[in-house]
């Protein structure tokens, strides 16, 4: 399978579901990711099974502002320029990237910053979905060591660094910081024989299928549908939103109002950096670290957590995480009190 | 001489109508008309206009000697400017659409090289030559690479004759604009003072590729829009009104000089419909209110929102030409179903009302243009969310007396660290920047003053970093001496 054309649309429509309302928006990296394959060609997807089993994969994402990132735009070489260093470290060859995120954006951009390393992608991400921090990976609960964590600029500036556990993230946020709030970082370096266990396989093929089934459907509430169908979700209800003040960074409530079908009933959706929970009548109907998705019924976008507004006509679903979130290490790091929720988990059952 | 008498003209273009008025300096609405035009060109219907308003307003005591200034808008640029893909009934300014170069301060941003994405057909048209050389600025307003003074001169050297403007972009322009303009210095002086030279600073704007591209548009129709001003003003001598200063509405519903939109002719985009708000809200009474849109049917097109009597603008960038710009228009809510859904009547329309709301709140919903008082006829009963449905005197002409009576804005951006010794200093200084960029596009400037102060973190920047935006608003300036005659 190759990404390339029509299929990077349906990615990116994907990649915005699988975000949950977090990791900012797929469809802005689109143009990226377009280029890219236009200079380099189509990103070949790649199972682990089709690769050596001593060569290295290497997660690629990458940090810092959004508002610094609208400026300065970078190369996307800085992925070969990681690429070469970790070659050089390592002494042996990179075979294949992974998406660190598959939701919002980074599922997107990762495409571009394949094409630029000349490398294709690992069908499989360390998500699932969309989380704020670096360390929200499934590569963390598999024990993987996270360093060497090596950081690249746009300017070709490579700073390694050789420090495991909190160092490892609070060392690379001041290396950001000196890059002036925006660079491309890799960390959790694998070989092969090591990705089985430590990664979410499947998530390319995924969003693909999503942001397929998207296409096909001849509304919002449709593709919703033909989505849980598939993916085991559940249709949470189609309304409007009756009011929402997302504040960037802040945990805030919006208030779903039923239409149609649902007239009547009344939803409480926390709101973070992404859709933390829906609550009805006192009780979770869904939380994190399931997959909390919004359409707009108008557009047919999957809206981010901070686009919500006063009147938007949508349907909301919810989709089930990867397993590796329900275990009780994936729960204490990303289960709803880890988001300041107060509230139990309950996982999200296909009806 | 001073007339005893101060009005102004105003006049809106839609694609095939146009409506026109005549208002007092007090905002008395004297005269209006509203009729389909058989050419959407403002040369051709404006002799006939004038004859009309003059007509009514001629009782009144009013003669064209009275007009000081005319204020026109209108509800699309691409059409006019006849970009690729537009609707093709609106008279198209002739003459040539670019060639433009393209230069980008800053080499480390080839993610997305200038035009990347732009329609093809498009970008064969407008481009000849597109570059990324060093420069450009961090945000702290340190280089982001050092300025390629060798290298800009070499792609001077390449483009000398072959272009009719050149765009310039650099990364964090609007932190610091110094490699900008001295990239304009070094142009000049390789290509001479007769080609323009656009720099993305002076559009404004986050985002450096929407900012390029809006700047990119603006160079390739420089020609063109120059033009158009010319036959404008020529068209103004010809109906006797030599004596009073053209306008032209922008995007957020304010006006500009001719002149400061010579090389700005992308900020016509949107105009009518943020005029047409702005009238709604006056002949009503109701600044805080929303507006619904009709066509010559009766049929409502789209729902906006007003607050403090102007049209709320979008959040997101608008898209002209198959390409996204920087440039912020009214947040208008189309009346079509959702994706999939079927229908165009009362039921839309309700729902419209809703979405064009930012909170729960019933408003007004003033209903305006061509189809105003059919709709409002048509209308069962109560429309749910709403306070009351009205359709104001001389709705059909409301965007012509929004225009009439638009003031003249400029706004000042800039970022700045919180924890700057000078945050009170830089924030007197960029008020005063939004004051000049007012003058600047044709404000009085005895009486132009700060209106809106908005001041907001940059969030995820280490570094605490303001944000913050002043817009400063005035009446137009009187005094307009002419320079135009017919011989």
């Amino acid at each position: 399978m190759h990404l390339a054309g029509g299929l990077l649309r349906d990615f990116a429509r994907g990649c915005d579901v699988l975000g949950g309302g977090g990791g900012g928006q797929a469809r802005q990296a689109l143009p990226l990711a377009a280029h890219a394959v236009e200079q380099s060609g189509p990103v070949r997807v790649v199972k682990a099974g089709e690769l050596p089993a001593e060569g290295l994969v290497m997660p690629c994402s990458f940090l810092g502002a959004p508002a610094i990132g609208e400026e300065r735009i970078g190369t996307c070489r800085e992925a070969a320029t990681l690429r070469g260093h970790l070659e050089r470290h390592f002494g042996q060859p990179v075979v294949a990237m992974l998406c660190n995120e598959i939701g919002g954006f980074h599922g997107a951009a990762s495409v571009a910053l394949a094409a630029h390393a000349g490398l294709p992608m690992l069908d499989a991400d360390g998500m699932g979905r969309a989380f704020p921090g670096m360390s929200l990976v499934s590569m963390h609960l598999a024990g993987v060591a996270p360093e060497p964590v090596v950081l690249a600029d746009e300017h070709d500036r490579v700073v390694a660094v050789h420090a495991g556990g909190v160092w490892a993230e609070r060392m690379a946020r001041s290396v950001v910081v000196g890059f002036g709030d925006r660079g491309v970082s890799s960390e959790y370096v694998m070989t092969v024989d090591q990705v089985a266990d430590a990664v979410i396989e499947g998530s390319v093929s995924k969003a693909l299928r999503i942001g397929e089934l998207i296409g096909q459907a001849g509304s919002a509430a449709d593709a919703a549908r033909a989505i849980v169908a598939e993916f085991d979700g559940v249709l949470i209800a189609q309304g409007k939103v009756a009011a929402a003040l997302p504040e960037p960074g802040r945990h805030t409530s919006a208030t779903i109002e039923g239409t149609g079908a649902d007239r009547g009933r009344t939803l409480r959706l926390e709101v973070g950096n992404e859709y933390l929970a829906v609550i009805e009548d006192g009780h979770a109907i869904a939380t994190v670290p399931d997959i909390i998705t919004v359409f707009d019924t108008y557009t047919g976008e999957a809206l981010g957590a901070g686009e919500l507004r006063y009147g938007q006509r949508v349907v909301a679903l919810a989709l089930p995480c990867p397993d590796v979130w329900r275990t009780p290490a994936g729960l204490d790091l990303a289960g709803p009190a880890a988001f300041g929720l107060d509230l139990p988990y309950r996982p999200v059952v296909a009806s | 001489m001073t007339p005893e008498r101060s009005c102004r003209i105003g006049i809106s273009m839609e694609r095939d109508r146009f409506s026109a008025a005549v208002v007092e300096s007090d905002g008395t609405v004297l005269a209006s008309v509203e009729r389909p035009t058989p050419t959407a060109a403002v040369t051709a219907v404006l002799p006939v206009l004038v004859e009309e308003l003059m007509a009514q307003a001629g009782p009144r005591g009013v003669t064209l000697e009275h007009i000081q200034q005319v204020m026109v808008g209108v509800s699309e640029v691409d059409g006019l400017a006849g970009l690729p893909g537009s609707d093709p009934s609106w008279r198209r300014w002739p003459g040539q659409l670019g060639p433009v170069a393209v230069v980008r301060l800053g080499a480390a941003t080839t993610s997305l090289p200038p035009l990347a994405g732009w329609p093809e057909s498009l970008r064969a048209t407008v481009s000849i030559a597109e570059a990324c050389v060093a420069g450009g600025a961090r945000l702290d307003g340190t280089d982001f690479e050092p300025l390629d003074t060798a290298g800009l001169v070499a792609f001077a050297r390449k483009i000398a004759g072959r272009v009719n403007a050149v765009a310039v972009s650099s990364v964090f322009a609007t932190v610091a604009p110094g490699h900008e303009l001295a990239a304009a210095g070094l142009l000049r002086a390789e290509l001479g003072d007769s080609v323009p030279i656009l720099l993305s600073h002076e559009m404004g704007g986050s985002g450096l590729l929407e900012r390029e591209n809006a700047t990119v548009l603006q160079a390739a129709l420089i020609r063109r829009a120059w033009g158009a001003a010319h036959r404008l003003r020529r068209s103004l001598v010809d109906c006797g009104l030599s004596h009073a200063e053209p306008f032209l509405a922008r995007n957020d519903g304010s006006i500009m000089t001719v002149d400061y939109a010579l090389t700005r002719p992308l900020l016509l985009h949107g105009a009518a419909a943020a005029t047409g708000a702005r009238g709604a809200a006056l002949l009503a009474g109701e600044p805080e209110a929303l507006v619904a849109f009709t066509d010559v049917d009766g049929a409502p097109t789209a729902v906006c929102s007003v607050t403090a009597g102007s049209a709320q603008l979008a959040a997101g960038s608008t898209v002209i030409a198959g390409v996204q710009t920087g440039l912020r228009t009214v947040a208008l809510v189309p009346t079509n179903p959702p994706i999939g859904g079927t229908g165009r009547g009362l039921p839309q329309l309700a729902e419209a009302v809703d979405r064009a709301k930012s909170s729960p709140r019933d408003l007004p919903l003033l209903v305006i243009g061509p189809g105003a008082e059919k709709l409002v006829d048509t209308l069962p009963g109560p429309l749910p969310g709403t306070t009351l449905v009205c359709c104001p005197p001389r709705a059909d002409a409301a965007a012509a007396v929004g225009v009439a009576v638009a003031p003249v804005g400029g706004d000042a951006v800039r970022m700045f660290s919180a924890t700057s010794p000078h945050g009170d200093d830089i924030r007197h200084r960029v008020k005063e920047q939004a004051r000049a960029a007012a003058v600047h596009a044709g404000a009085d400037p005895a009486t132009v003053a700060v209106t809106d102060v908005e001041e907001s973190t940059v969030p995820h920047v280490s570094e605490p970093t303001v944000l913050l935006r002043v817009r400063a608003e005035g009446p137009p300036r009187v005094g307009w001496r002419r320079t135009y005659e017919r011989s």
